[in-house]
């Protein structure tokens, strides 16, 4: 071996005077290679080969660091998803990254491949990016099954360069060709890879995985190498970080084949895919030293810098002779006159003096191309009439406010602009903007257009293993009872899987099982699967734009959506690999006002709503504040949630500014600082406004001293601790943001050291800290809140003025907010709105408004559509409307011939009561409709019209049952009412005689669970909302009650609450005991022999 | 032509570094591993009934070829096939 530590020639493996020496590189990575003797693994998975690797790639990391390598590569198939993650880890374990890819080949084979530099990264992620889109070129179908890339020999010739190519593991075309004994063949591929990479570049992979042909294959694998001068290396195909992993990867292989560990043909032998030490590969690779050595050599030759903050967006196309800051300033000039009229922009005016300072720092952050670009975007959402609003922090900026991009202004909001941009910010500012859902692919589509595809791509985000996919997934690996798994998975009261085990645990039912081995392997598993990604999915916004084509930064891929291509690394990646995105985040509420407004434009002749719920919408209407003050808010914007509607009695907002604090209250920041009882005493004049320091008092005044919104985190950072706006802002983020102790201890630290400095006592300073670190996780900035609360108003308005085509829209733009279609229909008969049934003469495929002109009170009605009813899609919808448009139906024989839809959409569609019109009753008309089925269209028809049939009509109770079946609602029954007749024993009140008891009174009250949380802030607290007939009540679980009910609360439709009432701005049932209302039922009916109440969706 | 004992035959061997089997004592004869074929690994049903085993296939000095594997669990070693 020469010194270099890649083989000499004389031993027939490579020619030294072609490879390259092995550098000591002190790049950008900065990390330098330790020694030459040791071993560096080069054939790595992390999770991120979805479902085939066992480990996080920082697991990975830090196993390699234990074992002192200097070095370690991440090769996860077809992809770089876990890249940035891995880089990361490896720079703070002080190894350096490889960055690679295990590639699949045309005919299933494996190759690795290296980047050794940047140039040979972006060659990775052009193949990489050609094997996942590859496909969609194949001409017969457009648009193939996703998931199996396949790269292609030609493409590898174009893209080698800065590549180092290793001939693959055990899959390897190599590798293969040996097995089924052809030597030759084996040749003929090796010498195809040395035509491509050149001898220096293309190295014989040897692994040893205790497989029965492994050393056979190692000795012939080097005997080929030696033949053709190559050089050889050692892998260990690592899957998993330690050994014991190796359970977990079995299990992950059995998902991945939708399989039992039992049934599974394709487990590994044996638990050796994990990474291994420089000693123990040494010691298994003994007869081949070099194997050990060139791990180093090739390492030494890599260093990627995965740092892209120097791409830049796309530059924005100016006028000639026009520059980006020019171009914007005068922009800003010419629209300012639209928000503020020209008294207002005078020189010296508040709002000339802050939109020069704007311009002057965007300008200084080399912002203004990314402005136009947003700017842009927004500019055309509003030609072609795209509700869109910016989002979040931008609300903070005047020009954003000036150009259209957000709809809220922060001069009279007082908004502040160093949450969103300050001279020392480090990343770029995402500019998020809220679109209407339904609008939303076409404002995508414009970016598409105007960037072109190879510059563009959705931001992917991965679906991971939380405790409910855990149990169902872990659970049917190991063969567990399904249906024990269900309710196993219903019933767990916590979101991550890693606390699934104590989680369920604490339910009697489940403890017998939890005590066997086979379950105490479930729970663990569960735990190790915890937060690993399952599968990729669009993020729901992201969209990279970049100036250079974004297949050299990252591989591209194919989404689930048809013709939606997707760039590997989710908002955190793209985040840290310094790139930029703009959010287009799909809002259906704003779907919802303008589908309302087009409704009442359409309908009320005159009224030019839209323009009233846009911009011009006047915030001071005293009844929708009286509604929104009652908690009369099921479908309005943020203030709908069960919270939200205890506190709104409590706070009564009067203005949009009480509204900005309502929806920034009620959040899980507030809540778990204590910030929102304090709030509401001072609000309600029942405790004094204090502050904790006097430089507070300008900051926190409008909130009556306490701490809502994050813009405050930075202004009281700077005025206690005399923090820089970016230190302020730095200080944010670590706490928002994957917080670290270490990071926290050390904020801590400066934040009493500025304050000392400040003259502020240590110990008020860290009291102050531990305010604003309770806090900021979970808090709204003031600008986002402010942008929410118009879309809040705007909703409650719609509700209160025009309820039909408020409730119309709403039903229409489900799922959106809290609640379901059966709750939204039954508030909208509340509300004097009456939802009808779906008939097949009278339903669109949405709902629709039944306007009647000679009779203004029946126009007040909704008509579902008919894409409440399950198994008819929208074909089946196409097709019925078109057929109607010819002529209506007559019958059922007529509809089923006309549109020949299948027996089971037919079915649903009686179900649904579509042909209740016909005047027979659904029994019947199913009997018909298997007499019809039995025809086919030009046969002859054969009646018996003697063979006639008696059938019973559906009682109720059969009648709600089929409804919730066919389309999860019943417009005409409530399942309590029902049911009522059974359950009229033993003291039951309905929820409307509620209010005329005292508090403390006793209750018992039998409701349907319209909600049910358990939220982390409320200290084992549970709540419900039960609804019965006349409306709905609200029931507060103790602690104690919930350990002791948590089944009941957590899986049951209907629900006997006994406890105590309180009275106060709210009613509440402080629950003692739950029963299920079947219980109830049976209990009332044992001896009268009565059917009782089953569940809902059963047959 | 091999033959393969249904059960497995307990075996007593006389193990070098790492637990190679240097020896064996087969039918009351000591019988020496000349070479090592292949060595491999098996780990299965860990979530029924775990085995873990280390397989070696040897050639004796007189040129039998034996299957031995050592139950990893246990550190027993059982005679699994011979090869004619």
């Amino acid at each position: 071996m020469n010194s270099t530590g890649i083989c000499s020639p004389e031993t027939g493996i490579c020619n030294a005077s072609t490879i390259r020496p092995a550098r000591i590189y002190v790049g950008s990575v900065g990390i330098t290679m330790k020694s030459q003797k040791g071993y560096a693994e080069l054939h790595c998975h992390s999770n991120f080969s979805l479902l085939d690797g066992a480990s996080h790639p920082e697991d990975l990391v830090s196993k390699a660091a234990e074992f002192g390598m200097s070095a370690l590569a991440l090769t996860d198939h077809d992809g770089v998803y876990g890249a940035i993650r891995f880089y990361k880890a490896c720079l703070k374990a002080g190894i350096r990254p490889i960055i690679g890819a295990e590639m699949t080949l045309q005919d299933g084979g494996h190759l690795t491949l290296l980047a050794r530099n940047n140039e040979g990264y972006s060659n990775l992620c052009r193949l990489i990016t050609g094997a996942q889109l590859e496909q969609e070129h194949r001409g017969a179908h457009p648009q193939p099954p996703r998931g199996n890339p396949v790269l292609k020999p030609e493409s590898l010739a174009r893209h080698s360069a800065g590549l180092i190519c290793l001939s693959g593991c055990r899959k390897g075309e190599i590798a293969g060709a040996i097995k089924s004994g052809s030597r030759e063949k084996a040749c003929e591929v090796a010498v195809r890879y040395i035509q491509i990479f050149g001898r220096e570049d293309f190295y014989i992979e040897l692994q040893n995985n205790f497989y029965p042909e492994d050393m056979h294959l190692c000795r012939v694998l080097v005997d080929l190498a030696g033949s053709l001068k190559l050089g050889y290396v050692a892998t260990n195909n690592v899957h998993y970080a330690d050994r014991k992993d190796h359970r977990l990867h079995d299990v992950l292989t059995c998902i991945r084949n939708r399989t039992t560990l039992d049934e599974c043909t394709s487990l590994r032998l044996n638990s050796e895919f994990h990474i291994k030490p420089y000693e123990e590969m040494a010691q298994l690779f003994r007869e081949y030293p070099r194997a050990i050595s060139n791990t180093l050599a090739i390492a030494g030759q890599c260093n990627v810098d995965l740092d892209f903050s120097d791409y830049r967006f796309p530059e924005f196309l100016l006028p000639q002779g026009e520059t980006t800051k020019g171009y914007l300033a005068g922009l800003c000039r010419r629209k300012v006159h639209e928000r503020y009229g020209h008294e207002c922009i005078e020189t010296g005016s508040e709002v000339e003096t802050r939109l020069n300072h704007e311009l002057d720092l965007i300008e200084k952050l080399g912002l203004s191309g990314y402005f136009l670009i947003v700017w842009d975007i927004m500019d055309y959402a509003r030609r072609n009439g795209i509700p869109a609003q910016g989002r979040g922090s931008a609300a903070n900026s005047l020009v954003a406010y000036v150009l259209g991009i957000t709809a809220v202004d922060p001069l009279k909001n007082k908004l502040f602009l160093g949450r969103f941009l300050n001279e020392e910010m480090s990343s770029i500012p995402d500019i998020d903007i809220d679109v209407s859902t339904k609008h939303r692919e076409q404002l995508i589509q414009y970016v598409y257009e105007k960037y072109g595809q190879a510059h563009t791509a959705m931001v992917c985000t991965y679906v991971t293993f939380q405790a409910r996919n855990a149990v169902r997934e872990v659970g049917k690996a190991l063969g567990m009872p399904e249906g024990l798994l269900n309710r196993m998975a219903k019933s767990v009261s916590v979101y991550g899987a890693k606390d699934l085990g104590q989680d369920l645990a604490a339910v009697e039912e489940f403890l017998p099982y939890l005590t066997s081995m086979p379950w105490q392997e479930f729970t663990s598993i569960c735990r190790e699967i915890h937060d690993f990604p399952r599968h990729l999915s669009i993020h729901n916004g992201g969209m990279l734009i970049s100036s250079c084509p974004l297949t050299e930064i990252v591989p591209l891929e194919r989404a689930a959506m048809p013709g939606r291509i997707v760039c590997q690394w989710d908002k955190d990646s793209v985040a840290d690999a310094g790139l930029i995105k703009v959010d287009l985040l799909g809002l259906r509420m704003l779907s919802l006002i303008h589908e309302a407004c087009e409704l009442v434009e359409e309908h009320h002749p005159g009224c030019s709503v839209r323009s009233l719920a846009g911009d011009n919408l006047p915030l001071d209407d005293e009844g929708v504040y009286d509604m929104i003050c009652r908690g009369d808010t099921i479908g309005v914007f943020q203030v709908e949630s069960r919270a939200q509607m205890q506190t709104l009695p409590r706070i009564k907002p009067r203005s949009i500014e009480d509204l900005t604090v309502e929806v920034a209250l009620i959040r899980p920041g507030p809540l778990q600082g204590n910030m929102v009882h304090p709030y509401i005493r001072r609000r309600k004049g029942l405790e004094k406004v204090t502050y904790m320091h006097p430089r507070l008092k300008p900051i926190l005044e409008d909130t009556l001293g306490v701490l809502l919104f994050q813009e405050q985190v930075i202004q009281v950072a700077t005025a206690i601790a005399d923090f820089t706006p970016g230190e302020a802002d730095s200080l944010r983020r670590a706490m928002s943001r994957k917080r670290s102790r270490d990071a926290m201890n050390e904020m801590r630290q400066r934040f009493i050291d500025g304050a000392r400095k400040a003259g502020v006592g240590s110990a008020l300073a860290g009291r102050i800290f531990e305010t604003l670190g309770g806090f900021a996780e979970y808090g709204f900035c003031k600008s986002h809140a402010a942008g929410f609360a118009l879309l809040c108003y705007r909703s409650a308005w719609l509700k209160r003025c025009y309820p039909s085509e408020f409730y119309c829209a709403l039903l229409n733009n489900q799922p959106m907010g809290f609640y379901s279609p059966e709750v939204i229909v039954r508030d909208a008969g509340r509300h004097g709105v009456e939802v009808l049934p779906v008939d097949i003469n009278k339903s669109d495929a949405r709902c629709t408004i039944e306007y009647d002109k000679a009779c203004p009170e029946r126009s007040r009605r909704i008509r579902l559509g008919l894409m409440y009813v399950k198994e008819v899609g929208g074909k089946a919808m196409s097709r019925i409307l078109a057929e109607r448009e010819n002529s209506p139906y007559l019958s059922l024989d007529d509809f089923y011939l006309r549109t020949g839809l299948d027996r089971r959409s037919v079915e649903n569609l009686i179900l649904a009561g579509a042909f209740d019109y016909s005047g027979y009753q659904r029994r019947q008309l199913l009997w018909q409709l298997g007499i019809l089925d039995k025809k086919c269209p030009g046969e002859m028809s054969l009646e018996f019209s003697d063979v006639t049939v008696s059938l019973p009509g559906f009682t109720e109770l059969e009648e709600m049952k089929a409804d919730y079946r066919v389309q999860g609602l019943s417009t005409k029954h409530h399942p309590v009412q029902v049911v009522r007749s059974e359950i009229s024993g033993d003291g039951l009140i309905r929820s409307s005689q509620l209010a005329q008891l005292p508090s403390d009174a006793r209750v018992r009250l039998a409701g349907y669970v319209i909600t049910r949380q358990r939220p982390p802030t409320a200290k084992g607290f549970a709540f419900m909302t039960l609804e019965d007939e006349d409306g709905m009540a609200n029931v507060i679980v103790r602690p104690d009650v919930y350990r002791k009910y948590r089944q009941i609360f957590k899986l049951e439709p209907l629900v006997v609450v006994e406890g105590t009432l309180q009275k106060g701005e709210t009613l509440n049932i402080i629950a003692e005991t739950l029963t299920s209302l079947r219980e109830e039922s049976e209990r009332q009916h044992t001896r009268r022999d009565v059917p009782v109440v089953t569940d809902m969706n059963a047959q | 032509m091999s033959k393969l004992f249904r059960e497995a035959v307990r075996l007593e061997v006389e193990e070098g570094f790492r637990h190679m089997p240097i020896a064996f004592l087969y039918k009351r004869r000591k019988t020496r591993v000349s070479e090592t074929l292949k060595q491999w690994r098996v780990v299965q049903g860990w979530w029924k009934r775990s085995v873990e085993r280390e397989y070696f296939q040897v050639r004796s000095e007189s040129g039998t070829i034996y299957e031995l594997y050592r139950d990893l669990l246990t550190g027993d070693w059982y005679l699994q096939r011979i090869h004619d």
